[in-house]
C-alpha cells in the first residue's frame, strides 16, 4: 500500500524542495543504513556507502512509480548497490573467531545451534558471536545474502525480497531456501573443522 | 524425513495448525533440524542487534548533496534534451577548424605551383608556346629551355 506522505515529499523533490528529500532520507535512512550495514559488515566509510544509496535513489526518482510504495523500492536500490560492491571486491573480514582454541571455537558453534545455551552465553560475548555469524553470511553469493537478510532479518514478505532483487516471488523463494541450506552446511563444516583440529 | 520438508514453511509461518503441530513435535526428535531452527533464530537476532547509527544531520547532508550534484546532472541533460544546439556547436567547431586548416591541408606544393602558373598562363609568352605543345618531350624542352633563359 502506498504511503500518501512518502509520494507528497517524492514529488515536492522533484519539484526541487531540497527539505522534502531531507524528510524523505530522514524516514528511510534507518533501513537502508541497516541494509547496508547487515550486507556489507562493519566498514570505515558506513555512511558514504548509506548516501551513496540515496544519491542513486535521488538520481532515479523520476522513475519511480508513484502507485507503489516507496520503501521497498529504495531497499531495492540498497541491495543493488550492495550486490555490486560485493561482486566487486569481495569483502571479507579477519575472522578472529577462529584464532580461538579449537575447543573454544566448538563451544562457541555449539552454543550458537542451541538456543537456550546461545541466550544465556550471548551475553558475555556478542561480538564473537556476531563475528560467526557474519562469516557465515559471508559464505553466501551476495543475492543470496541479502534475500536472506531482507527475509530472515528484516522480516520482509518474499512480495517485496522479489521486488528487492528484481525478480519472481518464487525466484526470491528459492534464493531464502537455499541460502538457510548453506548457512548449514557451512556452519557444519565449521563444526567440523574445530573438532578436526581437536583430534590433531 | 518427511516431515524435515517443512522446515522453510515453518520459518516463514506457512504451515497450518495441524503441520504445525507435527513439526513442532518432529523438531523434539530430529536433532538436525532443531539444530538448524535454533542457529537460524539465533544468527537473525545477532544480526538484528548489529547496527551502526548515523551521524546527527545525515539526512540535511545527503539532501544538500543530491541536489547540488543535480546542477551537473543537469548540463548533461540539458545537452541530451536539445541535440539541435549541441549538433550545431559541433558544427561550428568543425567549419572553423576545416577553415583554418585549408591552407594546410589543401595548399600546393612548390613545384605544383610553378606547373600550374605555366600551364594556366601567367606568362604570356609561355602561354603562347604551351598552346603549340603536343606532347610531353615539348613540354620538357619548353620547360628546360625557361630555365636556362
Amino acid at each position: 500500500m502506498a504511503d500518501p506522505e512518502d509520494h507528497f515529499l517524492v514529488k515536492r523533490t522533484l519539484d526541487g524542495d531540497q527539505l522534502a528529500f531531507g524528510t524523505l532520507v530522514q524516514r528511510y535512512q534507518g533501513v537502508v543504513s541497516r541494509t547496508v550495514h547487515r550486507t556489507l559488515g562493519i566498514s570505515l566509510d558506513h555512511e558514504d556507502a548509506v548516501q551513496e544509496v540515496f544519491i542513486r535513489a535521488f538520481n532515479s526518482l523520476s522513475q519511480f512509480d508513484r502507485s507503489r510504495p516507496f520503501g521497498p523500492w529504495i531497499v531495492r536500490i540498497a541491495a543493488n548497490y550492495c550486490i555490486d560492491q560485493l561482486r566487486r571486491e569481495r569483502l571479507r573480514r579477519h575472522r578472529l573467531w577462529t584464532d580461538l582454541e579449537e575447543a573454544e571455537q566448538e563451544k562457541l558453534l555449539n552454543t550458537l545451534s542451541r538456543k537456550p545455551e546461545f541466550e544465556f552465553m550471548v551475553s558475555e560475548s556478542p561480538e564473537r558471536y556476531e563475528e560467526v555469524a557474519m562469516s557465515l553470511l559471508e559464505e553466501l553469493k551476495p543475492r543470496d545474502r541479502v534475500s536472506f537478510l531482507l527475509r530472515e532479518v528484516e522480516g520482509l514478505p518474499y512480495r517485496e525480497v522479489a521486488e528487492a532483487l528484481n525478480t519472481s516471488e518464487l525466484g526470491a523463494r528459492i534464493r531464502v531456501s537455499r541460502s538457510r541450506k548453506q548457512v548449514q552446511q557451512k556452519f557444519r563444516e565449521y563444526l567440523k573443522g574445530a573438532r578436526k583440529g581437536m583430534k590433531k | 524425513m518427511k516431515l524435515c520438508s517443512f522446515l522453510d514453511r515453518y520459518r516463514d509461518g506457512e504451515l497450518d495448525a495441524a503441520e504445525r503441530f507435527q513439526f513442532e513435535n518432529h523438531l523434539e526428535e530430529c536433532e538436525d533440524c532443531r539444530a538448524t531452527v535454533d542457529l537460524l533464530d539465533n544468527i537473525g537476532k545477532i544480526v538484528a542487534t548489529v547496527d551502526v547509527p548515523l551521524r546527527s544531520g545525515f539526512a540535511e547532508r545527503t539532501a544538500r548533496m543530491a541536489f547540488s550534484q543535480r546542477r551537473s546532472w543537469d548540463a548533461m541533460l540539458l545537452s541530451l534534451i536539445r541535440p539541435a544546439r549541441a549538433w550545431a556547436a559541433a558544427a561550428a567547431v568543425f567549419l572553423a577548424l576545416g577553415w583554418f586548416m585549408k591552407p594546410i591541408l589543401f595548399a600546393p606544393s612548390e613545384g605544383e605551383g610553378e606547373i600550374e602558373a605555366l600551364l594556366t598562363g601567367t606568362d604570356s609568352e609561355m602561354a603562347r608556346e604551351m598552346g603549340r605543345i603536343q606532347t610531353d618531350e615539348e613540354l620538357l624542352s619548353l620547360l628546360q629551355q625557361e630555365a636556362n633563359r
